[in-house]
């Protein structure tokens, strides 16, 4: 049968319309799939993929024996991520509950919303993140996260400065400086995830593992640093000072063993600014004429007998007056050093010219950012006045209109100790590579020479005689032979462009041990009252440091020995020097050989009654122990043969007897002015010439 | 009841194209289904198995309609329309599901009687509409005994609540009504009343206004849209012109909702891409095509309204499937026939095609059965 003409009709009417939809949505799918494919595949894209970074881990710190002083430790965060209302309720309730906080209060104070991330609780205790793992509502997760740790607290955290929260970019310190190096670079993932924000990765898809931070190995020895720290506290507290600053370096190859600065108005030592030691300078007042010095003597200007009127105490350069601290009169260049006479100094430098004085400071480094790894570093101030007149010749060679930083005076310091060369510091021994060894890549460089050997040698000694007759008495120490120079700087007030009155840096440069001098280093106190002088307030900072380093680390010359090994070209063995006192000069030379010294004596019998070294002391294998031998206690007074001691030998010899000395020359002793066997007066004068042999 | 020869060995590509769609449903199914299953039931093949138990039933199905005599069993419809009507009161006293009562539970079987009531209806519709005595230029004949029978049934639907099948047996009926002679005054007079109340639930007393509006933001930019339109067209998107390779998908991982069921189409656009989808269509346009070419051959009034009111059920549901995950027409969860999950949905779908398959091989005979029973 046909259909009816009305049901063709309808039947048509019905597939038109079916055709018209199917086109419809044909080109609906078009705009879809073809126009608009590209937009839309990257929206899926987007929302079903991401890149996670993987941390590198940071690069651990160790100092000079390998204790670890900066790394990193693993710990649980506890952080919110709530997707539905319900998840906010039920995680708000369990942070109440675990924190024991007041009721209802979660959901304000952590800002906790539906599909929100939050930070709950960064770095949890184990135990917490435990019971966390075993019972927290869905909505809150536990992330990983390391965090940096300073296994020391606060020593030497002024070296080391901090790290941010997320512990990737440091904030002061290495810690900034050395960032790069540290940080390592962080790998990348891509992932996918899928709408339940479930994460999984395919093969394909990119993974870039992260590059882990260098380690870093410090020159820094971490005892010291602590030893350092506690006396600049003591120090502080004990002499009522606004703050105080040291730092110490080993002289023959520049390393820096310790630095710090004290001040018991630091905000956060946990979180320290800055390392004042590098980055604050100071008028360095008379241990700066240490230097002054030294450039006299390098231009062979010092005739070592002379002597230089000191004025009582007062004397006029055009309007000004120089001053002395106390009323002196006719002292010879030693003396005027001991003493630390500004007049008897500034006669002699006007003499030599401040061009001269100027161009021979500059040699010990001052006016250079010599560390170059420290943030912050100052170059401090060193510079020609606009006119050499004879005041500024005379106030710039006794540390006036000069600014330093107290790491300077450490390295100038090491100069003059280790027998004139400038060393650069150094205070990154090395890296750590892949498999765990240590790569020294900064090799003892030296920078220049400051200062001749002889003159470094003269002035040595007469440093040695600062400490055991000079202004800084109090510094002398029976367990270690200290040298140095005190400074007592008034502190100059900007604002009103004059010194204060009463305030000043007390200050003490110097080396250890006199003879042999190993560390070299300044102690800086601020504004000590009613006790200003560094003699007194610095002094025995420095020398309680000096003594607890070597007390406390009887070992401790005996490590330098790669050190020596280093700087001299070959290798020698230390031993330690026996108490000869009371044995006869066979029972000594005997007692002596065994251990690979030989004897030098003096006297003719009797029982050892002095030596030098003294006992304890390090010295290297075939040197020679000066022993002085006496039938009775007052036969010390009686002149030994000096002829061929050295001068450290000759100073030692000097301080035991009460003689005074002066030196012509450096070396080895060749003349003396004062014959063998001859009674000594008590002060009296001692001329020796001495020749390099 | 003896078929000739000649009916006997006729084949119609039908079946070909209901017999691809079903397979790439299966497949499709189990693509777009096997994280689902998986997170949630523990097996990727969970869907996938019971689809295919499913769709092996439904070839059953298909053979046993072929070997009926329809126009005897027509006589049941009205009877077998009741029933139905009491098997949807029944969901009432059925727990519910996410807070509707649309299924029937007998052990480990689920049932949709709407999916009966829709298929018993045509049925019923045909039968009673080819009845010769009937005058359908009458609106009283109209009204009466159709506007209680099926409103009874459209109204117990709409309770449980399923408003998209409720809409698709409605139109099916006023399809079927259109194609069976109605007056186009009278049909209008039944629809424009519908349309009004509508508009007026929406806007004025503003029930499910913000689905509507969100339905024409939508229309403009489905990405403004809600999340699930969003998500289909996404997919689509993202397959492009070819597809991102069968099981490649992305979004089915729990971005797009329902990627095995009702976006089903959506999950298909973004593994094959447009090309795909056009070959789809092309089977389901094939399958409609039939359905009316079947419906026009028929000898008889009956044949004719069955074949015609099937695949207007057909392509309504295929439509409103379409037009939600094209972003053409509200959201309403509507399957997809033939190639969505769901047992009950591919049975009844694969019984409407084995009437078409049965009323095409009658449609070339000579005389008509009704004819001669009349």
């Amino acid at each position: 049968m046909k259909r009816t003409q009305q049901e063709k009709l309808r039947l048509f009417v019905v597939f038109t319309f079916m055709a018209i939809f199917f086109a419809l949505v044909t080109f609906r799918l078009l705009h879809f799939q073809v126009v608009n494919a590209a937009r839309y595949s990257e929206i899926v894209t987007r929302q079903s993929s991401g890149t996670v970074e993987i941390p590198a881990d940071r690069g651990v710190i160790y100092d000079r024996h390998g204790r670890v002083v900066a790394n990193n430790v693993y710990r649980q965060s506890l952080v919110a991520y709530p997707e539905t209302k319900e998840e906010v309720k039920s995680a708000a309730k369990y942070i109440e509950k675990f924190f024991g906080r007041q009721r209802g209060t979660a959901i304000e104070d952590y800002g906790l919303a539906p599909n929100r991330f939050r930070w709950i609780k960064r770095a949890m205790s184990d135990a917490a993140a435990a019971r966390i793992v075993a019972d927290a509502p869905r909505g809150l997760y536990l992330r990983q996260a390391t965090e940096r740790k300073y296994p020391f607290g606060t020593i030497g955290k002024q070296i080391l400065g901090y790290t941010n929260i997320d512990n990737k970019e440091g904030q002061s310190g290495l810690e900034y400086s050395c960032n790069q190096r540290l940080a390592g670079k962080p790998g990348k993932a891509d992932y996918r995830r899928d709408g339940l924000r479930n994460i999984y990765r395919v093969r394909e898809q990119a993974l870039i593992h992260p590059v882990p931070g260098q380690s870093l190995v410090l020159t820094v020895d971490w005892r010291l640093q602590e030893i350092i720290e506690e006396e600049l506290q003591v120090a502080v507290d004990k002499h009522n000072a606004k703050f105080g600053m040291a730092a110490f370096v080993d002289c023959n190859n520049g390393d820096i063993l310790a630095m710090a600065h004290y001040d018991p108005n630091e905000k956060n030592p946990l979180r320290p600014v800055k390392a004042r030691v590098v980055t604050d300078q100071f008028e360095p007042g008379s241990i700066f004429k240490v230097f002054g010095a030294a450039a006299l003597l390098d231009q062979d200007m010092v005739d070592f007998a002379e002597t230089t009127y000191c004025e009582k105490g007062k004397f006029r350069l055009g309007r000004r007056t120089l001053h002395d601290d106390k009323e002196l009169e006719w002292l010879n260049f030693r003396q005027i050093i001991e003493l630390s006479s500004n007049i008897g100094i500034s006669k002699l430098a006007i003499n030599s010219g401040g061009e001269e004085i100027l161009a021979a400071c500059k040699k010990f480094g001052l006016g250079q950012k010599l560390l170059g790894c420290m943030p912050g570093e100052t170059a401090g101030k060193i510079g020609a006045p606009s006119r050499w007149s004879e005041y500024n010749t005379a106030a710039f060679t006794i540390g006036h209109s000069v600014a330093v930083s107290t790491l300077q005076m450490a390295v100038a310091f090491a100069t003059i100790a280790n027998g004139g060369e400038l060393l650069k510091p150094r205070l990154i021994f090395g890296s750590v590579d892949e498999d765990g060894y240590v790569v020294r890549n900064i090799k003892r460089d030296v920078i220049g020479r400051a200062m001749k050997e002889r003159s470094a040698d003269s002035l040595r000694a007469f440093l040695r005689g600062v400490v055991e007759q000079g202004t800084a008495k109090p510094v002398n120490s029976p367990a270690v032979t200290i040298a140095g120079k005190t400074g007592t700087a008034q502190i100059f007030d900007v604002e009103n462009r004059r010194y204060y009155r009463s305030k000043y840096m007390a200050s003490f440069a110097g080396f250890f041990p006199a003879e042999n001098p190993m560390v070299a280093g300044i102690v800086v106190i601020a504004e000590p009252h009613p006790i200003h002088y560094g003699g007194y307030t610095a002094g025995p900072a420095f020398r309680k440091i000096a003594e607890r380093y070597t007390v406390l680390n009887p070992d401790l010359f005996a490590s330098q020995e790669n050190v020596i090994e280093e700087s001299k070209g070959h290798r020698k063995t230390t031993v330690e020097v026996p108490d000869l006192s009371g044995y006869t000069p066979v029972d000594a030379l005997a007692k002596v050989a065994e251990i690979g010294l030989e004897v030098r004596c003096e006297g003719d019998e009797g029982n050892v009654v002095w030596q030098f070294p003294s006992p304890d002391r390090l010295l290297f294998e075939g040197d020679d122990v000066l022993v002085i031998v006496a039938a009775q206690q007052d036969s010390l007074h009686r002149m030994i043969n000096l002829k061929g001691l050295s001068l450290r030998e000759v100073a030692a010899f000097c301080g035991f007897a009460g003689l005074s000395y002066e030196v012509t020359g450096a070396g080895r002793v060749v003349k003396q002015s004062i014959e063998p066997g001859s009674t000594i007066k008590d002060k009296s004068l001692c001329r020796l010439v001495c020749k390099s042999i | 009841m003896k078929k000739s020869r000649a009916e006997q060995v006729q084949f119609d590509h039908l079946l070909l194209a209901y017999l691809a769609t079903v397979l790439v449903g299966l497949v499709m199914v189990y693509s777009a289904s096997s994280v689902w299953a998986e997170s949630r039931h523990g097996s990727h093949y969970y869907f996938f198995q019971k689809q295919f138990i499913a769709a092996i039933l439904s070839l059953a199905v298909i053979w046993i309609i072929g070997r009926l005599d329809l126009r005897r069993l027509s006589v049941y419809s009205a009877p077998a329309l009741l029933i139905t009507i009491l098997l949807l009161s029944l969901v009432f006293l059925m727990p519910g599901r996410n807070g509707s009562h649309r299924w029937l539970m007998m052990g480990p079987f689920t049932a949709q009687p709407s999916e009966f009531f829709k298929f018993v209806m045509i049925f019923y519709l045909a039968f009673s509409l080819a009845n010769p005595k009937r005058n359908l230029g009458q609106l009283k004949q109209l009204l009466f005994p159709y506007a209680p029978l099926i409103g009874v049934g459209l109204l117990l639907i709409l309770a449980e609540p399923d408003l998209g099948t409720t809409v698709v047996i409605f139109l099916t009926a006023a399809l079927m009504f259109f194609l069976a002679g109605a007056k186009m005054k009278h049909l209008l007079s039944a629809l424009v009343p519908l349309i009004g109340t509508g508009t007026f639930i929406v806007f004025v007393l503003g029930y499910k206004k913000d689905r509507v509006l969100d339905y024409i933001t939508a229309l403009g930019d489905p990405l403004q849209g809600s999340y699930q339109i969003k998500q289909a067209a996404l997919s689509l998107g993202a397959g492009g012109l070819m597809g991102t390779g069968l099981g490649d998908g992305r979004q089915k991982l729990f971005f797009l909702p329902y990627p095995h069921t009702d976006f089903i189409f959506a999950a298909i656009g973004e593994e094959i891409g447009f090309i795909g989808l056009l070959f789809v269509m092309a089977l389901l346009v094939f399958i409609l095509y039939r359905g009316l070419k079947i419906a026009y051959a028929q000898p008889d009034k009956f044949g004719y309204l069955l074949a015609a009111g099937i695949t207007m059920s057909l392509f309504v549901n295929i439509a409103i499937n379409l037009g939600v995950v094209t972003s053409l027409l509200p959201v309403t969860g509507l399957a997809l026939p033939l190639l969505s999950y769901g047992g009950s949905s591919l049975l009844i779908s694969s019984a409407m095609i084995g009437i078409l398959l049965n009323l095409s091989r009658q449609s070339t005979g000579k005389g008509s059965r009704w004819k001669k029973l009349a």
